[in-house]
């Protein structure tokens, strides 16, 4: 036994060493089951992107308001309304060793616009609706048409899902080599190829990433030699490899277990108020739900501040509405679209006829940080205005027309409404048809809103469309969470504002590591 | 002899099949697979789309002709999840679970066996009540309660032992102690309970009278007597440390068949979860094989019973 305890003793010395060599262990409570930044947008797949790939268009990330730079675009010209030619940086290689040229640009926007895979259909929708064609002018410059005018070029460059990926390398993969197969995309997803400052060098689906830092990347050098993301689901066992010096930060850590890593001398807290919503949606086409009077009071009836000081300690923001200080001059905390109103919201049930009958109310057990607790109180504030609510705890959304009321997250996929708010409820958004038909008023409405380039216009539009939704309440952000880490005290690192959220960010100048 | 065998193989590919069978159906009766190949919440029609690309869309019965069809060609399907042979996947994650099988069933077994045969010769003395004392508090303590006390004490506190994770010899020492410890106890108990039951008999005392000495009359003649039940009992524990590895390998983070089969029911990824359940069945059929032929080996009269 003494020599088991002398070796545990050396591994830990040696892993304090490792530490002095600029590597660095992160825990993650999950971890993705395949790597494509074009086929993603889900929170966990968030972590994996931003250290292995490059966008066109950088942005300032220390700020929350967007000022873009040049990335893998050296010049951006925005021609017309619809035409954006961009200019590409020479010399910079793929991991595999071959160069980036427009083909790779083409190729990359190309798999989601012709929508080569149906998950590549699904990002389309979100985010590249309005794109109609990506053409090659010479080898360093590319052409983007889109079949709108445009006001978000550089917000929809500068996303992960328009970083660029290897054409020659994916085709390769299976298969003939001059097509792109669906089987070559998922071989990629496995053993992907980027042209960040740190290359994927090992990726065990669901378990671990290990990224190592790679030489000939054209911007400054990456600070980590190497690093690794590791799956440890149970918090209990996270947060004990933290303190035993396994790893050096952990991620999803809830307000309760905050002040055991503050008690520890060796430990500390990083956190931040995250571009994401936590929301209620409500199925307006069941008929127990069709009254928008009863939507409308089963938001009026949640105290969200309660919320906020219950779950979150105070450190959550409850929104007045769908806005994010991320969407720059599009931020818009003015609008009073989502209040608490008990009494309003009894005067509403008692107009609508609401007779008494049980509305469900579907959440995950564990899936959102606090939704459980979250759904506990809700089911409170609705009975205290007479409405009873039958809890469903399920990881299924179960069969799509029985769905009455859920919780769920609306997290910014790009800094604009149309990346949050839209992703979901623009026409043609996820749930749009499924749980929510808007009228046509309100399709000009955001036609008006999405490809308007006055930034007036925009705004006003946006206003309409939180009116519209104040009316007929779909959905209620229910707030913001803080999300925290825990750290070791010789990790200088935390989240920052102008990333989307659950992004780990461990580029040059945003991570540092003290002997 | 063969007879014998026979039947028990015959038993035991009738388990197989009928476990192929059930879980093929059992996990299409916990939900669309498509729901958690995406995010939350995700447009039904891509949903729709991605069914039709896996042909979970078909019939269930075209579905199942599929699923047996592969199984003959040892085409175990591809893991909706991570989009690879579902084979491959095992592949990464058997060795752990092998692993810390391999070191709990030798840490039970063989500190079982002489724990047991102390406890039973020093039946009424302090050393063997001590054993039984201890070996009924393993009993009787959850794993999960232990697992965590244990991270606790010697990893939060003292530092000594890594918490999490497969990667050296040592992350496997707590969770292998915690799945060895209710086989361990229950291999204490039995093995001291079969010794005192055949140290009471007459062939002892006529082992001794003949002038044998006492560790050939302990070693050989009690313990070989003492085996039958003890060997069943490490049979059905095997079992039961299946069923015990998903929550040890969910707490202690080791990346085994456990903790893959936890994932692959919660993100409905039928195929794995379907292989896993088979590997299982596989694995207690011959593990119960293995014993059956044990008892042939071990007790002479099985042999003329079944011929």
């Amino acid at each position: 036994m003494t020599n088991r305890i002398l070796l545990a003793l050396g591994a830990v010395l040696l892993g304090t060493t490792a530490l002095a060599a600029a590597e660095l262990t992160v825990a993650t409570q999950n971890m993705s089951s395949f790597v494509d930044p074009g086929r993603d947008h889900s929170n966990v797949g968030s972590q994996n992107y931003v250290n292995a790939f490059d966008p066109l268009i950088e942005k300032d990330y220390s700020q929350a308001g967007a000022v873009f730079s040049p990335g893998l675009a050296t010049e951006w010209e925005q021609t017309s309304p619809t035409t954006m030619e961009v200019t590409l940086r020479e010399g910079v290689l793929f991991h595999d060793g071959t160069e980036m040229t427009a083909e790779d640009v083409v190729f990359s926007f190309h798999r989601i616009i012709d929508e080569l895979t149906p998950e590549y259909k699904s990002i389309k929708t979100q985010f590249f609706t309005n794109f109609e064609k990506v053409e090659a002018l010479d080898t360093y410059r590319v052409r983007f048409t889109t079949i709108n005018p445009e006001p978000l070029f550089e917000t929809l460059l500068n996303a992960q899902q328009g970083y660029i990926v290897p054409k020659a390398y994916i085709m390769g993969l299976t298969g003939d080599a001059e097509t792109a197969e669906i089987a070559d995309f998922e071989a990629f997803a496995l053993a992907p190829v980027g042209t960040g400052p740190y290359r994927i060098t090992r990726f065990q689906p669901g378990e671990n990433l290990v990224y190592e830092r790679f030489a000939d990347y054209y911007g400054d050098e990456a600070p980590l030699e190497r690093f690794e993301m590791r799956r440890i689901s149970e918090m209990a066992t996270r947060l004990t490899a933290l303190a035993n010096g396994e790893v050096d930060i952990i991620t999803n850590v809830p307000p309760d277990q905050l002040a055991t890593i503050e008690n520890n001398p060796n430990l500390k807290v990083e956190g931040a108020v995250t571009p994401l919503f936590h929301v209620v949606i409500y199925n307006a086409m069941h008929p127990k739900l069709e009254d928008k009077r009863i939507r409308q009071a089963l938001s009026l009836a949640i105290d969200r501040d309660l919320l906020n000081q219950a779950l979150w300690l105070g450190e959550a923001v409850v929104p007045s509405t769908h806005t994010y200080p991320q969407y720059g001059e599009l931020y818009m905390p003015e609008l009073e679209t989502f209040t608490y109103n008990p009494e309003r919201a009894r005067e509403l049930l008692a107009e609508a006829g609401y007779d008494g009958t049980p509305i469900r109310f579907d959440t995950d057990a564990v899936y959102y940080t606090n939704g459980l607790l979250a759904a506990q109180a809700i089911k409170e504030m609705w009975a205290a205005v007479g409405v009873e609510m039958d809890l469903n705890v399920t990881n299924s959304w179960g069969e799509p027309s029985a769905l009455e009321s859920r919780n769920w997250s609306n997290p910014m996929y790009f800094a604009d409404p149309a990346g949050s708010y839209g992703t979901m409820w623009a026409p043609g958004g996820a749930r749009i048809g499924n749980t929510w038909q808007p009228n046509e008023a309100y399709v000009e409405m955001w036609e008006r809103f999405r490809y308007s380039t006055d930034v007036e216009t925009r705004k006003a539009a946006y206003a309409e469309i939180m009116e519209y939704v104040a009316d007929e309440m779909p959905v209620l952000p229910l707030y913001q969470p803080y999300e925290s880490y825990g750290l070791r005290q010789s990790v200088e690192w935390k989240p920052l504002p102008g990333h989307i959220p659950y992004v780990l960010d461990f580029r040059a100048g945003s991570i540092a590591l003290a002997d | 002899m063969l007879d014998y065998l026979g039947r028990r193989v015959l038993g035991g590919v009738l388990t197989i099949v009928i476990v192929i069978t059930a879980v093929f159906f059992a996990t299409r009766l916990t939900g669309p697979a498509v729901e958690f190949m995406l995010p939350p919440g995700s447009d039904p029609t891509v949903q729709a789309a991605l069914a039709a690309h896996y042909g979970l869309d078909q019939s269930i019965w075209v579905q199942f002709g599929r699923y047996l069809q592969g199984l003959f060609t040892g085409d175990f399907g591809i893991s909706l999840g991570e989009r690879r042979p579902v084979i491959d996947i095992y592949a990464e994650r058997l060795p752990n679970t092998i692993t810390l099988f391999v070191y709990a069933l030798g840490l039970a077994t063989f500190a079982g066996l002489p724990l047991g045969i102390v406890a039973a010769l020093d039946r009424k003395g302090p050393i063997g009540s001590a054993i039984m004392t201890i070996a009924f508090i393993g009993y009787a303590t959850p794993n999960f309660v232990l697992a965590i006390m244990m991270i606790l004490v010697f990893s939060f506190q003292l530092h000594w032992l890594p918490s999490s994770g497969s990667t050296t010899p040592l992350h496997f020492l707590m969770p292998a102690i915690v799945l060895a410890l209710p086989m361990l106890a229950e291999i204490v108990r039995f093995t001291r309970n079969a010794m005192l039951d055949v140290m009471g008999q007459d062939y002892l005392r006529t082992a001794r009278a003949k002038g044998l000495p006492e560790h050939m009359v302990i070693g050989k003649h009690a313990l070989r007597n003492a085996a039958v039940p003890v060997v069943t009992i490490i049979g059905l524990q095997v079992a039961g440390m299946v069923a015990r590895c998903v929550l040890v390998e969910a707490i202690f983070a080791t990346k085994g068949v456990g903790d893959l089969i936890v994932y692959a029911t919660i993100g409905r990824d039928y195929p794995v979860l379907q292989f896993g359940v088979i590997l299982i069945a596989v694995l207690v059929v011959t593990v119960s094989l293995i014993v059956d032929l044990l008892y042939a080996v071990i007790d002479p009269r099985v042999k003329v019973a079944a011929s």
